[in-house]
């Protein structure tokens, strides 16, 4: 398939030759659009097998998604490696490629406007009208006092999924709820501080699959495959139980609570076990956060 | 406006907004780096740890008095030294040298981080395609000992790294004044279920 080919381009191919068939001419996990606008998670869910609602999922593939398309993802990753000699260190950071200026902002907002995740980031952007650097020639991507800063050496996907995680940041920074370090006890300050990011990160997996299904550049998505299976395995325990112990409850509230428990068990827990890091010092950010507290709290009237 | 031998206002300059803020305000430290054979004032840290995410630059100042990031700019810091000179007497210096370089000349985002074993790695938690490449690296650990050698009066230089979630060697050709002449690097590891910079 062709890079140039747009979304109506590819409807047009599933309506002539299946679903099925245009998944196989994409890469394997890629995300299939039934219909202009965004794709949203209940669909997603009646097309992916076992993706229960978890992440607005990829179509299901030729290698299908039970237990051996699982090993063969495990072993490809293990045995993949270019050990070749390359020029260079390696160390500076990749940089995507591609457009600059108007098309840019245009080619992730509408990479953004592809998923239900991405739909909702662009919402809060309009809501608070918060203003996006999409070419932040400055480092990393950040939100700040209510602006959002996405780097220029993100791809376009990157980039997307970068601004559904600021989007988080932004909504709770305008809403007044940001944790504030001056006046809550330090425990507290940690926990909203990570619960915060956790739900930022979430969004990021949900927007995951349909982004990179897009077919477009990911460099710089911060979110790959492996954080996702670990949120998965987590969602699908809960999902598991619940159906169990509750089979009359639905599939709706079925998601909500497994999709809360991933969140607040797993992905929380990937700020306090090294999962997650500063790029300064290493630290995992419950230490960051803890050490942020403990700075104010040394210099009474120091903000 | 200036801390210690460093302008702020040309710190904040080259940082850029929002992020010159902090330094203007003073809310971001700025600090000397010592890098081994070059004067001990042209390669500074700056670094605001008041938001959600801590963000960190290195940047170099210029006998003119100007500042550039160094920061994933590899290029910036070949000017900086061919500018202000550098003398690198032994393999310790090299090797010392070799190390400052690969730190101050990362991507913000970039875990980096030397090693000489497997023991110093900091493993967490993994998917299973993560732990299988960690059971396949343990299963037949690679010589990760660094070396620093002199070649004709200039210096060859190999160590491991980590990078984010791969393991690395990387090979280095440094001039006795500090000019990277070469280098390059072969992958080991990938995958791996190391920690990653948010």
């Amino acid at each position: 398939m062709s890079a140039h080919e747009g979304p109506n381009e590819v409807m047009a191919l599933q309506h002539a030759a299946g679903n099925r068939a245009v998944a196989r001419l994409m890469r394997p996990g890629a995300a299939v659009q039934r219909h202009p606008g965004p794709t949203m998670n209940q669909e997603v869910e009646d097309q992916a097998e076992g993706a229960g609602g978890a992440v607005e999922a990829a179509a299901p593939v030729e290698t299908g998604t039970g237990e051996g398309a699982e090993a063969a993802s495990v072993k490809s990753a293990a045995t993949e490696t270019d050990t070749t000699s390359q020029p260079g260190t390696g160390t500076t950071g990749a940089t995507g490629k591609g457009l600059e200026g108007d098309a840019r902002k245009k080619a992730i907002e509408d990479a953004c406007r592809a998923s239900d995740t991405g739909t909702w980031a662009m919402s809060i952007i309009e809501k608070w009208k918060i203003p996006v650097d999409y070419e932040y020639g400055g480092q990393g991507s950040f939100h700040r006092g209510g602006s959002i800063y996405i780097n220029k050496t993100l791809g376009i996907g990157g980039a997307a999924l970068t601004l559904m995680h600021e989007a988080q940041h932004a909504n709770t920074f305008k809403s007044g709820k940001q944790a504030d370090r001056t006046k809550l006890d330090r425990a507290t300050y940690i926990k909203l501080s990570i619960a915060d990011e956790a739900e930022a990160v979430v969004r990021q997996i949900e927007g995951l699959a349909v982004t990179s299904g897009l077919g477009i550049d990911m460099t710089g998505a911060a979110i790959g495959d492996d954080l996702k299976q670990r949120y998965l395995k987590a969602f699908y325990a809960k999902r598991d139980a619940l159906k169990k112990a509750n089979p009359e409850m639905s599939t709706g509230e079925i998601n909500k609570i497994s999709r809360k428990t991933a969140r607040d068990e797993e992905v929380t827990k990937w700020f306090y076990d090294g999962t997650f890091v500063t790029s300064t010092n290493h630290n995992s950010y419950a230490v960051f956060y803890g050490n942020q507290w403990d700075e104010v709290h040394k210099k009474p009237g120091k903000k | 406006m200036t801390t210690g031998e460093v302008d702020r206002n040309a710190v904040a300059m080259a940082v850029g907004q929002p992020l010159g803020d902090q330094v203007l305000d003073g809310e971001a430290q700025l600090r000397p780096i010592a890098v081994p054979g070059i004067e001990e004032t042209a390669v500074w840290r700056v670094r605001d740890e008041s938001g959600p995410h801590p963000w960190q630059v290195y940047v170099g100042v210029w006998p003119d008095g100007s500042v550039r990031v160094l920061t994933a700019d590899q290029e910036a810091w070949a000017d900086l030294v061919s500018v202000i000179g550098a003398q690198l007497d032994d393999e310790a210096d090299a090797f010392a040298y070799v190390e400052a370089y690969l730190e101050v000349t990362r991507g913000a985002q970039v875990i980096v981080q030397p090693v000489s074993s497997l023991d110093e790695l900091r493993w967490r938690p993994g998917s299973e395609a993560e732990e299988a490449a960690r059971a396949t690296l343990l299963a037949d650990p690679p010589d990760l000992a660094p070396e620093a050698t002199r070649t004709a009066g200039d210096f060859h230089v190999e160590l491991a790294l980590v990078v984010d979630q791969r393991l690395q060697r990387n090979t280095f050709d440094v001039t006795r004044h500090g000019e990277i002449a070469g280098s390059s690097f072969r992958v080991l590891a990938d995958h791996l279920p190391l920690p990653i910079a948010r």
